[in-house]
């Protein structure tokens, strides 16, 4: 399905992106690695979203003319972007899928066909992939607003059991301090989202931008302060921290809540692959523009992917993990929209009126 | 144009050669050309007189006029008229043209086209020899049903006024409820074959023009050679793409009518059918009704969130029960899962079988309750209360807990009518999902519609709004209602909401 060109409130745009964070939140929260106490993960998504929002800063430059300028059809170096991005976006989606179907044989299907049910949610995935991403960007919306009211009732259901002494905050190692952000970077591949979106959103792209920074960084300290104070050690032994307190949390007429928050995640991984997923799409478009069915191409990609890393292992493997580092973050988010910014020229010069209307801002 | 009747009979294309054919002065050929084109219909009443030595023709449907009008308005004035004063066709022709009201709708077709539509729209059509032009008096007296409470759209303290069949009549009980000169009609026929007349309705002030055009293109090219009802023109009214739910409302009530033109939406009233259609609708719209106007802001604040709350319990109940029994028992607490337990122990078939019972003998009760004539209406809640109410659960076919998960949804799917099709679609296939995913097919079946509802959009407004895209003053009326003084201080339209663009499609 082809979509004119549409556009997104900023405020879509922001929680568009939370949506993507909460789903890794959900599922990633890093408890269990051996070192890696309280202080160093404060400090490190701390450090992390400041290195994101320098990162960020060329997009925010750039404005609604971030995609064309970095995906420049004029330009070779536009074509070899689009590939990359392209196939981060396939392995970042792979990547999603693969931790919360892992995620859902741990703690709720354990004999379930992991396969199978990958490719029903990718189906639901393409669907809504179709859409566009004003539907995305919608939905992310109302998406938001269920997550609080599940946030809000997790957190009054377990605030009781926090405990003060729970909280030690060991001191910081400058080397455990460096992968941790770069691990923290790995897991916030939305980032590279945001300079492909860019191009969609109507007007005030910086307080999109910086709003996201914001709210994650919140949400994520917040998030894990919780999950210490009321789980304690429990939390560096338990695999999903922040289903364990979903878990811990209901009690009443409700023996556990963990299944009912299972509604909110399952819908945010959706959400979270249909965006990835579109944006591929959008992208296969720019590098092979008489391809037809570029969704349900790449899903089939994407569930090739999954079906290689699960059972081929070996290289594929080490491929993987090299797509879906921070150090590709960086590179994707950062240096790639950097360089995109030097060589059009739009730095130290003066923006038009044309450009200022792109970019939202006065002509003032 | 041919005057071999049996030929003509036989070739269905000569009746599309009348319509831009201008009348002719000859009484005679006039006569003949309608009696060709109407093929001597048994309906078709000719009434040949003189006015002096000038033939004339009254020409009309039989039960289409009103006898005692066309006596009254039309045939005695004009066997009053004095000949000797009018011998010329001309002078006859301008005397009734200038000087004699006769109706208050009043045309003058020119060419067979429009003489035709206007006999069949119960007019009554005056020829006179010698003039190339003919009157049209508007003295319809067919049988219309009287205005009654509206069957669908029931209301405690609004209007009981709905609309009907009729849609002069629609059109001013619209007139009176908005007595504005910023108010507009526009009557047309559209279809090709039964040249049925729409009316759109709205506000100037309110819409912009474009999309009044627009909407009007459409319904001037539906390709459709008749239409029954409203649903024949609300696929057209729609987005193009597939979407479960709709982007256009329909109500049978002129109250909400008016209601929505004056937030500046288009109506569309349709002859022969008291559904009238209004775009763009919005998909909260179908939780509000004009009684929550009329009660305490309190009490309609409850009344709405129940409304909301019925939604999800009709579509999603009975697919929860199934998901939680088979996947997630562990939601339970200890009491209910024996109690539930020892139920569902019983029942021979497996539970999303059982579901899929249940609420299939609802729709083939509801459906025989809507189809069966009224005299033995009163069988199908007998046999309905008996076989699946007593019968089934006696004999350990259907256990209870499930009869009554189903039972609060079918009675939650009664809350919200307009949502009735989608409600009973998306439960059938929540319980597909529940049964062989649990909460995961539950899950990603609401992702699904969610993005679904958010993709629509109707001649630019999107059907999710106020709350996505999201704009903060109308939230008032959505999460709560809030009072008339502060209602009236700013006014509602559709067009102030973030998102909407109507000269976008």
């Amino acid at each position: 399905m082809e979509e004119t060109k549409r556009y997104i409130g900023w405020g879509q745009f922001l929680l568009l992106l939370f949506m993507c964070r909460v789903f890794t939140l959900m599922t990633f929260v890093p408890f269990a690695r051996d070192g890696e106490g309280l202080s160093l993960r404060l400090t490190a998504a701390a450090v992390s979203t400041a290195v994101q929002a320098a990162l960020l800063i060329p997009v925010v430059l750039l404005g609604r003319s971030a995609t064309s300028v970095i995906l420049d059809k004029n330009n070779i170096c536009g074509t070899v972007a689009a590939a990359l991005y392209l196939l981060f976006f396939l392995f970042y989606t792979a990547n999603s899928l693969m931790h919360f179907q892992r995620f859902l044989s741990a703690r709720f299907f354990p004999y379930a066909d992991s396969l199978l049910w990958i490719a029903v949610i990718l189906a639901v995935c393409v669907y809504c992939a179709c859409l566009g991403t004003e539907a995305l960007g919608r939905s992310a919306v109302l998406l938001f607003w269920i997550f609080i009211i599940a946030l809000a009732a997790m957190v009054f259901s377990s605030a009781g059991d926090a405990d003060s002494a729970n909280l030690y905050f060991e001191p910081l190692d400058a080397r455990g301090l460096f992968s941790a952000v770069l691990d923290d970077l790995s897991r916030n591949g939305e980032i590279c989202a945001a300079a492909f979106l860019a191009g969609r959103v109507r007007d005030k792209l910086r307080c999109g931008v910086y709003g996201f920074l914001t709210a994650k960084l919140v949400l994520a300290e917040t998030v894990m302060l919780l999950i210490a104070a009321v789980l304690g050690d429990f939390a560096v032994l338990s695999d999903y921290p922040f289903l364990a307190l979903g878990t811990f949390g209901g009690e009443r007429f409700i023996q556990r809540s963990d299944s009912l928050y299972l509604i909110v995640w399952t819908i945010t991984a959706a959400l979270n692959a249909a965006l990835f997923l579109h944006i591929a799409a959008e992208l296969f478009g720019e590098v092979f523009p008489k391809m037809r069915f570029r969704t349900a191409v790449s899903a089939l990609l994407v569930f090739g992917i999954l079906f290689a890393v699960t059972t081929a292992r070996g290289s594929l493997e080490e491929l993987y993990s090299l797509i879906c580092s921070g150090w590709a973050v960086i590179i994707l988010a950062g240096i790639i929209p950097l360089i995109a910014l030097i060589i059009s020229g739009k730095i130290g010069r003066r923006k038009s009126p044309s450009e200022k209307i792109e970019r939202g801002e006065s002509l003032q | 144009m041919k005057n071999n009747d049996k030929e003509f009979e036989m070739n269905p294309s000569n009746l599309f050669d009348y319509k831009d054919t201008p009348l002719s002065p000859s009484l005679a050929e006039n006569v003949s050309n309608i009696e060709t084109v109407l093929g001597k219909s048994s309906d078709l009443l000719l009434n040949p007189f003189f006015i002096g030595n000038i033939a004339c023709n009254l020409i009309c449907f039989e039960g289409m006029i009103s006898t005692q009008t066309i006596t009254n308005l039309i045939l005695a004035p004009l066997t009053n008229i004095d000949p000797e004063k009018y011998t010329a066709a001309d002078k006859l022709f301008s005397h009734i043209h200038d000087n004699m009201l006769m109706a208050i709708d009043r045309g003058m077709p020119e060419k067979y086209g429009e003489l035709i539509h206007r006999l069949m729209s119960g007019f009554a059509v005056l020829l006179i020899d010698g003039c190339p032009k003919a009157f049209a008096f508007g003295v319809q007296g067919f049988e219309t049903r009287g205005i009654s409470e509206p069957s669908t759209e029931g209301n405690i303290r609004g209007s009981h006024e709905g609309f009907v069949e009729t849609v002069r009549t629609n059109m001013s009980l619209v007139r009176r409820r908005i007595k504005s000169p910023l108010l507009r009609f526009e009557l047309f026929p559209v279809t090709e074959v039964s040249k049925v007349d729409v009316i759109i309705a709205y506000m100037t002030d309110r819409v912009p023009m474009k999309l009044v055009k627009k909407i009007r293109k459409k319904l001037e090219e539906l390709p459709l050679e008749s239409i029954l009802g409203s649903g024949y023109v609300e696929p057209f009214m729609e987005n193009p793409k597939p979407a479960l739910f709709s982007g256009v409302s329909v109500t049978e009530r002129p109250d909400v009518f008016c209601a929505k033109v004056l937030e500046g939406r288009i109506g569309i009233l349709i002859e022969g059918t008291p559904f009238a259609i209004v775009c763009p609708a919005l998909f909260i719209e179908n939780f509000q009704t004009l009684d929550d106007y009329n009660f305490r802001p309190f009490y309609a604040f409850l009344i709405r969130w129940i409304r909301y709350l019925s939604f999800f319990l009709a579509v999603f109940l009975p697919a929860v029960y199934v998901a939680v029994v088979t996947f997630h028992p562990e939601l339970f607490n200890h009491a209910l899962l024996m109690t539930l337990a020892s139920a569902e122990q019983t029942a021979p078939l497996p539970i999303a079988v059982e579901a899929f019972i249940v609420l299939l003998f609802y729709e083939i009760i509801r459906e025989a309750g809507v189809r069966l004539p009224k005299s033995v209406g009163g069988a199908v809640s007998i046999v309905g209360g008996l076989i699946i109410g007593d019968a089934a659960v006696s004999a350990g076919i259907i256990s209870n807990p499930l009869l009554l998960a189903c039972a609060i949804s079918v009675t939650a799917s009664f809350v919200i009518p307009s949502l009735n099709q989608q409600i009973t679609v998306l439960r059938f296939i929540a319980v597909a999902a529940g049964s062989i995913s649990g909460l995961y097919g539950i899950s990603l079946l609401a992702a699904a519609v969610l993005v679904n509802i958010c993709a629509l959009e109707n001649h630019g407004a999107p059907v999710m709004s106020p709350l996505s895209p999201f704009t903060p003053k109308a939230m008032r009326d959505v999460l709560t209602r809030i009072g008339f003084p502060r209602m009236a201080k700013g006014r509602a339209s559709v067009e102030k909401l973030h998102g909407v663009d109507m000269d976008r499609q």
